[in-house]
């Protein structure tokens, strides 16, 4: 299913930004990038695939050979630090909407309006319950800090802005969604009244 | 507890009847901060003056405790109005008067007197951090400070329910934080704990609420986050369900 695209975002700068945060092998990376972008999705493979294409290029270097492959230790070299510095403080503009409902629509057909309000509300729900997750997490932060007051700790800070910016993501989708459905149905609604007389 | 139930309203349009809402049921617990998410024109407004008692709906009651909202007299209305609901929104007061006024309305038409409505509204300006604000008018305040003199407004007494409408809009992420941390002390602070109502077009102002319902182009009520009924359990996806037609 997809979801946000702002800018390009490819699992490879992931990968050389969890390398750079610590070394390590590409199973640990593997785990890494499913807690720390559970959202978005990046395949299994793309921490073994992508250590390997980062240490051909230059960006990482062994430091400690593992058992097995996946167990090699990784570290990033000062041109990997370049190049992601360089990804992180540039834009990823032209604004990019890499949305499948949308290119979906582009193909309708009649026949197809039906099973698509069905996938846009199966979506829908499935993105009101990552806004509900989101904002639980928001809600834990929010009466932390109003206990303890608001922390100075620039990580612990940045990762409540972070969670307060992917409810609201989670929460306009689950929106936008809602508002597709309806005027889906009421086109499907207006189309069957047309047809009928 | 305030508790809307099977509410429906419609207008005409150039003679043709149009459903704003359409089988609406909710409810505000005290303590708890209720919002509604709707896009501008989707009934929101419509919605909070029903449940604040200052609009009628077609069909469906309106309950506030064992008061019911939908039947009063006039008089019983106005006094309740103030005194047990206040309804804050963006426009401020309709006449052009002092701050300290505008906040202590509500306190001294409800036997307050003038001088212990002026003190409360003091103490209400205090406790939000606007006493500065005082004597200043609406138009000559920034947004900010605008939501601030609203919930010194509506905090000044001890109401039960506090609706706002579209206040705490276009703060951005830092101001809706602190908006939000302010409400929630002076809901937690509020004695009796009193409930508030708010409804938004920004799915960010709502991301502090203990319910956050979504009104759709249809009229109807969608549960985003939080429980169905205060008796209820959290219902899990995919059962989270739409509350179209009665939730009890």
């Amino acid at each position: 299913m997809p979801a946000f695209s702002s800018g390009k975002l490819t699992p490879q700068m992931m990968v050389l930004g969890l390398v750079i945060q610590q070394q390590d092998t590409a199973s640990g990376v593997a785990r890494r990038l499913d807690d720390q972008f559970a959202s978005a999705r990046f395949p299994k493979s793309s921490a073994y695939n992508n250590m390997r294409g980062l240490a051909g290029k230059g960006y990482l270097r062994l430091v400690e050979k593992g058992v097995e492959p996946s167990l090699d230790r990784y570290e990033a070299t000062s041109e990997g630090i370049e190049v992601f510095r360089g990804w992180l403080r540039h834009t990823e503009l032209p604004p990019v909407v890499c949305d499948a409902l949308q290119c979906k629509l582009e193909f309708l057909e009649r026949e197809d309006l039906v099973a698509l309000i069905r996938i846009v509300r199966e979506e829908e729900r499935a993105y009101t319950a990552a806004f509900a997750a989101a904002q639980l997490e928001v809600k834990a932060e929010q009466r932390l800090r109003r206990a303890r007051g608001k922390p100075v700790d620039f990580n612990t800070r940045l990762r409540g802005i972070q969670k307060q910016d992917e409810a609201k993501l989670w929460g306009l989708m689950a929106k936008r969604l809602q508002c597709l459905g309806d005027e889906l149905e009421e086109f499907l609604d207006e189309i069957s009244a047309a047809g009928a007389g | 507890m305030l508790s809307v139930e099977r509410v429906y309203k419609g207008y005409s349009r150039g003679g043709q009847p149009m459903g704003v809402l359409e089988d609406v049921s909710f409810e505000v617990v005290p303590g708890e901060v209720v919002a509604i998410v709707g896009s501008r024109l989707e009934g929101k407004t419509t919605l909070l003056k029903i449940a604040a008692g200052l609009e009628y709906p077609d069909e469906g009651s309106v309950t506030l405790g064992a008061q019911e909202l939908t039947d009063i007299q006039d008089r019983c209305r106005s006094r309740l109005l103030g005194d047990e609901i206040v309804w804050i929104n963006r426009d401020g007061p309709r006449l052009k008067v002092k701050v300290s006024k505008f906040v202590g309305w509500p306190l001294a038409l409800h036997g307050c007197g003038r001088r212990g409505a002026e003190r409360a509204a003091a103490q209400a300006l205090e406790r939000v951090g606007a006493r500065e604000c005082a004597g200043r008018l609406w138009g000559d305040l920034s947004n900010w400070q605008r939501v601030l003199v609203g919930l010194a407004r509506a905090f000044a007494g001890n109401p039960r329910i506090v609706v706002i409408d579209d206040l705490l809009d276009a703060l951005g992420s830092r101001g809706t934080e602190e908006a939000s941390d302010l409400l929630r002390t002076l809901v937690e602070a509020s004695n009796p704990r009193c409930g508030v109502l708010m409804s938004t077009s920004d799915v960010e102002s709502a991301l502090f609420a203990d319910r956050v319902w979504s009104l759709t182009r249809k009229g109807a009520l969608k549960l985003m986050f939080g429980r169905l009924t205060s008796e209820g359990e959290v219902i899990p996806f995919p059962e989270r369900a739409e509350s179209r037609g009665h939730v009890a």
